[in-house]
Formats: structure tokens, C-alpha cells, sequence
């Protein structure tokens, strides 16, 4: 049973391991004599040890800590202690393993800076480029631009191009040292923000140190001059990185960090999140880790709120509970986290998909737990929140299944029901009160694909297959919540944006999944109109939000995608023009890369689009 | 198309679900598949019930990688039909690596389980940081794909022997590391 656990863990392995070495071989060359190495003998050893470890009895007690009470993290570490010790079940191992004998059954577990020669000079102006979620709290992306120059981030390479319109080329390349000897650097590219003064790039790369902790190297750039791009501090921060924002000269990072459950607690790096900056490695300080009555895993959600420029550590703070998805207000940070609640119904089990809600304020430089609070359903990403005039509105998707367990020989088969629909609940902040819920309001076995709010407004697309509905919902007055919908419509969107004038772009698929589609909707006295469609014939696309170019001012929606062709698929980017009736196709050119990595902006009636070792440049009529 | 689109069909009783995931998905089940059962006919009647299979277990299961858990339908029937057909034979190829990963592990007589498959994982992607490009290349053809010395010695240029050291020792290390994790599987 252990050998086939281990061996199921091995299929969940990162899959850059797992196409790494789906991918490599090695060129034959010319072998020398084979060398003959000693043959192990660990068998024997294994052996001897087996009599010491059969009959030694087990401790049942969870680890004395006691000699720990002076230190000022001996909260956490009574708590962690309790949380991550497992009793045994056995007295010995001798018992253990006759009794796990006897219950044996078959059933399956189902540096180096590289330098370009350019003109120097400086007083560039920054220009947003990625569509953040809230107006003021700018996300990372892989690329920043100023009315000079663009920046983007080509695998690990920072690249710089000079906005000249035709005559446009790279000016600058930086490509990013390993942030320790013998590190392993996660998937690049690695997300990074350009500061409003346009003289520093800061980026986050993950990576996973040489004792196998996971961090995350925050490292700012000197890009004065893009020909002679230098770095200037880096900090690191332990754990995975989650995600990110800039507000107001702030950098805001969320990280999740695993303890684990062999601690050793002399040893203050197993249970404490650190960071390590140029005055060495330091703890977390008790005094800012926000520690839960009752622990659900041992991981915590590290807040660190950095200057931009200097990187200067502000403030710090843990929360002792782990997180998937990071909404951030311009005064507050949510993380959330789904589980699901169980409850037993005679012979039938019935499951339950809940989100847990963290608030944390973070605007004063410190952070301080505002309020925890679990929804029923589950949420899809950052856009499902929205906090509005001290109301948090959360759009999740309903999950309830209840089954029934069959053994037959030795397969256990469930057979069951689900149901799945989807809720809107506005919940205030001061009293954790719910204003306003409308709950199962799309037609049954449908779920969420995608929300955006807006003001007063909510957006929801739900769909079950590949037709939805489009939700608009005013929230002006929480007493009486009212919404109107398309009716049914085919394809659905997996990102809606707000577009200006009343209108909303829906990108996501056709009426089968291999067309991508790109829709504009509107609001009408009855209901939800489609304007017009735009529709990519086998086809896939990024389903990220930064992928896309947007443009309300002028009407424009870019995108990479990849043309499914047989034997061959191509790599390109589409622009499109919205006139207020129509939306017509500007370029469509081939730009390598896959389509995360695309990104396209429209500069003076140019388009410049940028890819992996690709970069086009094109004029653009209307 | 992406998983959570297929994983969609599957979830509507589309039959689209298998047509989509073999495009997808065919030629890696059929690899692992064929690596276990070494003959193609079984391997294609082994990746045809890994469909069914799919079809049965969604819904109401709910994949958070559809890859991962195609090949681990695919292993977990294609070792089954291994063991049915070949019983005599205990040293099969795959009964070979599942019996070296043994020695990956600090207490193979628990009954205590304290680890998720989640937090195995975790471990196991720690470990796998910390090996050389070659051993970590080895040890995931050899204990994921299933591959045998003998491949992944021609993937890697290397001779049968060298590759047999370099996963018993990499073995070793994985034991030691899962130890000092305090990770039971």
C-alpha cells in the first residue's frame, strides 16, 4: 500500500519534471568503457535496523515543548505542535505491522548582465498597461510601459523597446541571475512592475532554495538607462508565491508557506516564515503573525508590504491558515479558501462546497484581521469579490453532491447526484451581516464562469455546456436586488470586462469549445442584448484576465491565441476594433509563444505585439 | 481545448469528453500504458478502458489536473491487468519499480497515514529540486512513466549500471529527505 501510495504521489509531480523528462534525450555519443560501480548492499543494513524499530515502543504524547516557553513565538509553537503531531495508533511497530497485515486489502486508492548599446537618457512618463481589477492597485505583469519604452519579460530575459513605431527595436536586455548558487528557478516568465517614475523594474521570481524551502527573490532594477540595466536590492521571502500589488509606492506580496510536519523548533525556519534582506535573515515577529483559535493547516498566508523602489521591508504580517485566491481593495487584502462540509444523511453522505473569507486591512502599512467568515459555494478567482461602499459581494458557484458508497469485490464505486447552480451574497463588513443574497439564480447544473462588478453593477456568466447566460444585476438598492439576464445564448465567457458606455466584453468560447469567441453585450429595458460577436474557428486562447489588450478609450481587444489546424498549429495575435456596432479584426499576425505569454498594446496607430524571442510591429488602420 | 473544458463534457454526459481527451491526452496514456503492459494491443485496450473509466469517475469526481489523473487511471489499470494476466510473475517490470520506490519510504509497515497525497507531493516536488538535471530526469521516466533502465539509460546516454546506481542512490535520498520532512506515505 505505501510503495502504491508513493508511486500515485510520483503521478502529481510538477509537470515541469514530468515534461522535462517526457522531453529530454541525450544526443548518442561514443561510450568509453563501461565502468563497473560497486553494487549496494543496503539490504543487510536495512535488516539490522528492522529489530531496533519493531519493538521500540511509540511515544503517544505530542513533543515536550516546554523548553521553548521563553521564546516569544511559543504560542505558535504549542499550537503547531498539537496541530501537526499524529498519534499512533500501534504501541510498537511490531503491532502495527502484524495488525496491518491482517487488514491488507487490494482496494485501490482510486547574473550576468548583458549589455545592448543605445541612447541614454531619462524623464520617461509610466503609462498602465495590464487591466487591473481596482482602479489605484496596479498588478504584476510581463509587461510595463512608459511613453518610451516598452518592457517585457521573454521567458527570463527583461527586454526594452523603444516605441519608434516601424523603426522600433530592442534597446536593452537583462537577463535574470538565479537568486542563489545551485537554486531551482520555477516556469518563467516571471511577472514584474515598472514604478511610476519609470526608473525601477522590480520583478518576483520563485524559486526553490538548495535546503528545499520554497521563496520568492523580489528583486528591483535600475533601468535609468535601459542599455545598462543594474540591479539594486533584492529581497526574499520564504514560501509560494500567491500573488501581488502596488499601491501607492507599496509593493504588497502574498505568500502561502508550508511548515510541514517533522518541526524543529530550535530551529525557528521550519515554522516561521522569514525574509532575508541585506541586513541578513530574519523571523516574522510574533507580534505580527495572526494566529486563529483553532489552527486549520499548518501554512501560513505571508503578507509583506515592501517600498517599491528601496524594498525596504514596511511591514509583515503571517495569518496562520492557508489561501488559493487574493482579492486586494485599496484598503484591504481577502484571501480565500474553499473546503467542503460534510454531513452524513443515513447510509448517504452529502458534501458541500464552502469558501472561507479572510479580511485583512493593510492601508496604515500594518496588517490588522478585520473579519473571517465562510460563504456557501465556492468562488472562482479575484473577480468574484468586489468590496463596495463597506460590502463585500461574492459570487460563488453552488457544489452539493450526496452519494452513496458500493463496495464490489475490490472496487468501491459512489453513486450519487450533484447539483450545481450558482449565489450572489453581499455581506457587510462592520457586522458580518448579509444585506442581500440571491441564491440559485441560474438555471440549474450551471456555474460560474466568469463575474466582473462594477460599481452598482454585477456581471455573471453561468453556464452548464457550451450555452449561458449573461447576469446583470443592480445592486444600487440591497433591499431589493433585481437582475436581468440573455436568456440563453451560445458559448460562453470565461472573462467579462466592463467596456464603457454601457457595454460588456465577454471573452471565452463558441458554441463548441474549439471556437473562441469575443462578445459585446448590452443592457436593455427588458433584459441583456448581444451586440455583436467576433468568432476564431478551432481555436484555444489564455483564459488569464492579463492577456488581454483593452483598450475603452479607443475600442480596441487584443488577444494571442492558437490556431488548431491538423498536423500544424499556429501561434497568433488578433486585434480587434469595437465601432459601437461591430467588432472588426485590425491584425491578426503570427507571434510565437504560447498564449499566456502574448501580449499586444496599440501605441499611436501601432500595434506592437510581443512573444517568445518574437516581437511585430504593425500599423493599424480602423 | 483545456481541461477544464473537457472535464466540462465529461460533467454534461458529453461523449465529445472522450473524443476531446484522447486528442488531448491519447499518446501520453498510451505511453505509460505500453510501458506497464509492453505489448500495443493491450496498451490500447487499457488506454480505451482509462476512458471509460473517466467517464464513470466524472461525475462526481472533480480532477484538479485532468492529466494526472488520466495517467493515474491509466497506471492503476494497466498495472491491474498486469498483475491478472502475468500473477506468476512477480518481477514484472512494473512490479520492479513499484518495489524499488519501497525503499523510498522511513516506515513501510505504518498504518498511520499522516500525509495527504497533496502534501506527499509537496515533498516529493522538494525533492525533486534538490537533484541534479540527470538524477531527477531518471527518477521521474523511471517511477512516473514507468520507463525501464534499459530506456532511460538510451534517453539519457548513460550505461544500464549507471542508471541503476544513480536511483538506488536517489532513492536513498529520497528516503532520508521524506524522513527529515516527517513525511510518512
Amino acid at each position: 500500500m505505501k510503495k502504491k501510495k508513493l508511486f500515485d504521489a510520483m503521478g502529481g509531480i510538477d509537470e515541469a519534471y514530468v515534461e522535462e523528462a517526457a522531453t529530454r534525450r541525450e544526443k548518442r555519443g561514443k561510450r568509453t568503457l563501461v565502468r563497473f560501480t560497486a553494487i549496494a548492499a543496503c539490504f543487510a543494513l536495512l535488516l539490522t535496523g528492522l529489530n531496533l524499530w519493531l519493538f521500540l515502543p511509540f511515544n503517544t504524547m505530542p513533543p515536550d515543548v516546554s523548553q521553548y516557553a521563553d521564546s516569544e513565538y511559543y504560542e505558535i509553537i504549542q499550537k503547531l505542535n498539537v496541530l501537526t503531531y499524529r498519534a499512533p495508533r500501534y504501541n510498537n511497530n511490531f503491532q502495527r505491522f502484524t495488525r496491518g497485515f491482517m487488514k491488507f486489502t487490494s482496494v485501490e486508492d482510486a547574473g550576468a548582465n548583458e549589455m545592448v548599446s543605445g541612447t541614454v537618457d531619462g524623464g520617461s512618463q509610466y503609462v498602465e498597461t495590464t487591466d487591473n481589477q481596482v482602479e489605484g492597485v496596479i498588478e504584476a505583469d510581463f509587461i510595463k510601459r512608459s511613453d518610451r519604452y516598452i518592457y517585457y519579460m521573454d521567458n527570463s530575459t527583461l527586454r526594452v523597446f523603444e516605441i519608434k513605431g516601424a523603426d522600433s527595436t530592442e534597446v536593452g536586455s537583462y537577463e535574470l541571475p538565479k537568486p542563489e548558487e545551485s537554486a531551482y528557478v520555477h516556469a518563467a516568465p516571471h511577472e514584474f512592475y515598472l514604478s511610476p517614475d519609470c526608473t525601477t523594474i522590480t520583478y518576483l521570481l520563485s524559486f526553490t532554495s538548495r535546503n528545499t524551502q520554497s521563496a520568492l527573490a523580489i528583486v528591483s532594477l535600475d533601468v535609468t538607462d535601459p542599455t545598462a540595466i543594474t540591479q539594486k536590492n533584492a529581497v526574499t521571502l520564504s514560501g509560494n508565491y500567491m500573488s501581488s500589488r502596488l499601491v501607492n509606492g507599496k509593493l504588497l506580496l502574498l505568500n502561502n508557506f508550508y511548515v510541514g510536519y517533522s518541526l524543529d523548533f530550535s530551529d525557528e525556519s521550519t515554522f516561521i516564515p522569514q525574509i532575508k534582506d541585506g541586513d541578513g535573515t530574519k523571523s516574522i515577529a510574533m507580534r505580527n503573525i495572526i494566529s486563529p483559535d483553532v489552527l486549520s493547516a499548518p501554512r501560513y498566508t505571508v503578507v509583506c508590504l515592501l517600498d517599491a523602489e528601496t524594498l525596504e521591508v514596511n511591514g509583515t504580517s503571517a495569518y496562520l491558515s492557508y489561501s488559493e485566491n487574493a482579492y486586494v481593495s485599496t484598503q484591504n487584502v481577502y484571501v480565500t479558501r474553499s473546503y467542503y462540509e460534510e454531513t452524513k444523511d443515513g447510509k448517504y453522505t452529502q458534501n458541500r462546497a464552502m469558501t472561507e473569507i479572510a479580511a485583512l486591512a493593510y492601508a496604515d502599512g500594518t496588517l490588522t484581521s478585520l473579519a473571517n467568515f465562510s460563504v456557501q459555494g465556492e468562488v472562482k478567482d479575484q473577480y468574484s469579490l468586489d468590496e463596495h461602499e463597506g460590502v463585500l459581494r461574492v459570487v460563488t458557484t453552488l457544489r452539493e453532491n450526496r452519494y452513496v458508497e458500493k463496495k464490489n469485490g475490490n472496487t468501491i464505486s459512489m453513486m450519487g447526484e450533484n447539483t450545481v447552480n450558482a449565489s450572489l451574497y453581499c455581506v457587510r463588513l462592520s457586522d458580518l451581516q448579509v444585506l442581500a443574497k440571491v441564491e440559485r439564480f441560474a438555471p440549474e447544473g450551471e456555474s460560474v464562469r466568469s463575474v466582473r462588478f462594477d460599481g452598482d453593477a454585477a456581471y455573471v456568466c453561468t453556464s452548464i455546456m457550451t450555452s449561458d447566460p449573461v447576469f446583470f444585476f443592480d445592486l444600487s438598492d440591497l433591499s431589493n436586488v433585481t437582475f436581468k439576464d440573455t436568456g440563453t445564448i451560445e458559448g460562453f465567457s470565461t472573462s467579462l470586462i466592463q467596456f464603457g458606455d454601457g457595454f460588456l466584453v465577454g471573452i471565452g468560447v463558441g458554441e463548441n469549445f474549439s471556437t473562441v469567441k469575443i462578445e459585446v453585450y448590452e443592457e436593455t429595458e427588458t433584459g441583456v442584448a448581444s451586440v455583436c460577436a467576433y468568432e476564431i474557428d478551432l481555436a484555444d486562447y489564455c483564459e488569464n484576465y492579463k492577456c488581454y489588450f483593452i483598450d475603452r478609450e479607443n475600442g480596441f481587444v487584443g488577444l494571442g491565441y492558437t490556431k488548431r489546424t491538423y498536423g500544424k498549429d499556429t501561434s497568433r495575435y488578433v486585434l480587434l476594433h469595437f465601432d459601437k456596432y461591430n467588432l472588426n479584426a485590425l491584425a491578426d499576425i503570427p507571434l510565437e509563444g504560447r498564449d499566456y505569454v502574448k501580449r499586444g498594446l496599440v501605441i499611436d496607430g501601432y500595434l506592437y505585439a510581443f512573444g517568445t524571442n518574437d516581437f511585430v510591429v504593425q500599423k493599424v488602420t480602423n | 481545448m483545456d481541461d477544464e473544458r473537457i472535464v466540462a463534457l465529461y460533467f454534461a454526459r458529453d461523449e465529445h469528453a472522450i473524443v476531446e481527451t484522447d486528442k488531448k491526452y491519447g499518446k501520453y496514456c498510451h505511453y505509460i500504458a505500453k510501458n506497464i503492459l509492453t505489448s500495443n494491443e493491450d496498451a490500447e485496450e487499457c488506454v480505451n478502458d482509462t476512458y471509460l473509466a473517466a467517464w464513470e469517475c466524472m461525475p462526481p469526481t472533480k480532477p484538479q489536473i485532468l492529466r494526472t489523473f488520466l495517467g493515474k487511471l491509466t497506471r492503476n489499470l494497466s498495472i491491474d491487468r498486469y498483475r491478472r494476466e502475468h500473477a506468476e510473475k512477480r518481477k514484472a517490470p512494473v512490479t520492479l519499480a513499484i518495489d524499488e520506490l519501497a525503499e523510498c519510504i522511513p516506515d513501510p509497515a505504518s498504518e498511520v497515514s499522516v500525509v495527504d497525497e497533496i502534501v506527499l507531493t509537496d515533498a516529493l516536488n522538494a525533492f525533486l529540486a534538490t537533484l541534479s538535471d540527470t538524477s531527477r530526469i531518471a527518477f521521474v521516466k523511471r517511477y512516473f512513466y514507468c520507463a525501464s533502465v534499459r530506456d532511460v539509460a538510451r534517453d539519457l546516454d548513460l550505461t544500464e549500471t549507471h542508471v541503476k546506481v544513480l536511483l538506488h542512490r536517489t532513492r536513498k535520498k529520497c528516503k532520508t529527505f521524506l524522513l527529515e520532512k516527517g513525511v510518512t506515505p
